[in-house]
């Protein structure tokens, strides 16, 4: 009888030390499964806004460009026709602020570059994300395997799983319940 | 300055840098400029076309700029042609690793169209 009482009084211990394994898991999968893909649709959103913004300045800066262009030429044309020289004076004055504006137009295309640079930094944090998500995964796995005497394929199959799991756009608690059972948790 | 009627590829997979440098290169007086977005459609776009100048990014998908100027390197239809590689990438070591593969010169991100033309010169003299 009170052998049958220690036996019990062990599975217990068991059964509690489970749960909380259960629960420890639970909460990480589940905010992970959620705030992995967020974060790197975010950013991937972010390069994607910061990519049409940097062409809708381009366009702008290439109409300015264009009109100064024009002006150019018109003032050149003015020039041609020896104006008095008050008029000729500020043709001169024009043309010289006209170039001014030109150069400082290509200046400001070029600091465009500014978008692939952050482009590429933001390329780094996508990969960071992807390397914390799979050092989640060896940490649940290691968890979900602890103590378990289980085969190589049904480790890489457990692995899998979350690994979907982690990866999917939005996963609820059932998803994260109906793994655990997978689990045999 | 090499003639403004040689052939160019710019090969970056950013839309916006390739259209940066072909602006600035428009600029310069050049205006005969094709495109690639990685190494592996530059390659393709070499092996098929006649160019004169490839300007290539680093980092990019499939196949990066270091690889690209290998493959050019190594292809004996392609291996005298000059590259000048446009990256992000300023170490030492970095410039060290282009040179050994094959590059005829170097500017880091951001530039200027004077840096662009000064090393252009550089090349084509």
């Amino acid at each position: 009888m009170k052998e049958l009482e220690s036996i019990i009084k062990e599975l217990i211990e068991n059964v509690r030390e489970l749960e909380q394994v259960i629960e420890g898991i639970k909460k990480p999968v589940s905010e992970s499964s959620q705030l992995l893909p967020e974060t790197t649709r975010n950013i991937e959103d972010v390069m994607l806004f910061l990519e049409q913004t940097s062409h809708s300045i381009m366009n702008l800066l290439e109409i300015i460009n264009k009109n100064s262009e024009i002006i150019k030429k018109d003032v050149e044309f003015l020039l041609s026709l020896n104006p008095i020289s008050k008029v000729k004076q500020k043709l001169e004055s024009i043309k010289e602020k006209n170039n001014e504006n030109i150069n400082i137009l290509l200046e400001l295309y070029t600091h465009m570059s500014f978008h692939d640079l952050a482009g590429q930094q933001l390329k780094l944090v996508l990969q960071v994300l992807e390397k914390l998500k799979n050092s989640l995964l060896d940490i649940i796995v290691s968890q979900v395997t602890a103590g378990r005497d289980l085969k190589e394929e049904e480790v890489s199959g457990i692995k899998g799983k979350v690994s979907e799991l982690l990866s999917k756009e939005r996963v609820d608690q059932k998803d994260v319940d109906k793994l655990l059972e997978e689990f045999g948790l | 300055m090499p003639s403004t009627d040689i052939r160019i590829l710019v090969v970056d997979d950013m839309s916006t840098m390739r259209r940066i440098i072909k602006t600035i290169l428009n600029q310069l007086g050049y205006s005969n400029i094709d495109e690639a977005e990685n190494g592996k459609q530059a390659l393709a776009k070499l092996k098929k076309e006649r160019f004169d100048f490839v300007i290539t990014d680093w980092n990019m998908p499939e196949m990066d700029g270091l690889e690209l100027v290998k493959a050019i390197r190594a292809d004996e239809e392609l291996k005298t042609l000059p590259v000048l590689m446009v990256t992000a990438e300023a170490k030492k070591e970095n410039v060290m690793e282009a040179l050994k593969a094959g590059v005829n010169n170097y500017i880091v991100k951001p530039f200027t169209p004077e840096i662009l033309k000064e090393k252009m010169e550089k090349i084509f003299r």
